[in-house]
């Protein structure tokens, strides 16, 4: 009789299995680690809308009615950010409206609100953030 | 009667495969552990950068008035008093003032940038080999200018450089805050 063994058992696939699935699980663990981009977006138009009610600028525009003031603070912000800023009374109407140069819109939004006083009146500031696709 | 012969064709090809499966899984396994170390370290880092920021942005430190001979927190913040009390113990009104969080005091700054460098870095909890690197520009109507530079830069081979850009106000004028934690 001249039959070479098989090496192949059921032992073995199992082995080879249980190795496999253990590979795939560590790639997959080492993959998908959380983003924080968005937390960097949060924060960031956080800091937009906290900056721009301290230093006076949203009081400002309104006043004014003017969004030269927002519109250079939001072109000013780092390239891959685009955002936009919408400024509505306590009746809810939309007052001012201003958006970083260059940006079109995108659905991954960061929406941010801040509620600002000007002479006695209420107003909420109204902050979208995206990432730039481009 | 002839004698086995331990020594086949086969053997030879199942100790090249042996030995190729066993290198490619030490290979892999020293690849995924090495990505895993600064993946973890990239997380911790960036935990510390985030915790970091918020703490200089958004807290007077303790004392409020501190100094670097008096610090025990450091916090980039304008205490609430504005002669400059320890305002540390005191409730305040923080929201509608102008003072405390996103309003740089440049006293604080300065004394940062003066203060010993490992004392700063002890003091912000980082180890022996983490790193800060801190830029505050400030708006001049067209563009942020860098005002101070605090720190100390990353190496051209450090590990892990983790970086955020946060907006503050210094000298009651627009700020930008460019923070580096890294890693040797």
């Amino acid at each position: 009789m001249n039959r070479k063994s098989i090496f192949f058992t059921i032992d073995s696939l199992f082995a080879l299995l249980l190795a496999a699935s253990f590979f795939v699980y560590l790639n997959y663990y080492i993959e998908t680690s959380q983003t924080t981009a968005q937390v960097d977006l949060v924060t960031m138009s956080n800091d937009a809308l906290a900056v721009l009610e301290k230093s006076g600028a949203l009081s400002q525009s309104v006043h004014a009615m003017n969004t030269s003031l927002l519109q250079s603070y939001l072109d000013a912000m780092p390239v891959q950010i685009c955002a936009n800023i919408r400024v509505y009374n306590r009746a809810g109407v939309n007052l001012l409206n201003a958006a970083k140069t260059g940006c079109t819109s995108d659905e991954e939004l960061v929406i941010m609100r801040r509620v600002f006083i000007d002479r006695v009146e209420l107003y909420l500031a109204k902050m979208e953030a995206w990432y730039r696709v481009s | 009667m002839k004698k086995a012969q331990m020594f086949s064709l086969d053997l030879i090809f199942a100790s090249i495969i042996f030995i190729g499966i066993i290198t490619i899984l030490i290979n892999s396994w020293t690849t995924a552990s090495n990505r895993a170390y600064y993946d973890e370290q990239y997380k911790r880092l960036e935990l510390s950068a985030r915790s970091l920021a918020n703490l200089l942005l958004q807290t007077e430190g303790n004392p409020s008035n501190w100094t670097s001979a008096s610090v025990s927190s450091i916090g980039l913040a304008q205490s609430t008093s504005l002669n400059r009390l320890n305002t540390t113990f005191k409730s305040r009104p923080a929201g509608l003032n102008k003072r405390g969080a996103w309003y740089l005091d440049s006293t604080k700054v300065n004394a940062l940038q003066a203060m010993d460098y490992i004392l700063s870095k002890t003091l912000m909890g980082l180890s022996a080999d983490e790193h800060y690197y801190l830029i505050i520009s400030q708006w001049n109507n067209s563009a942020y200018v860098p005002y101070y530079v605090l720190g100390m830069p990353p190496y051209a081979n450090a590990t892990n450089v983790v970086g955020l850009e946060r907006f503050a106000l210094l000298n009651n004028n627009w700020a930008r805050f460019e923070f580096r934690v890294w890693a040797e």
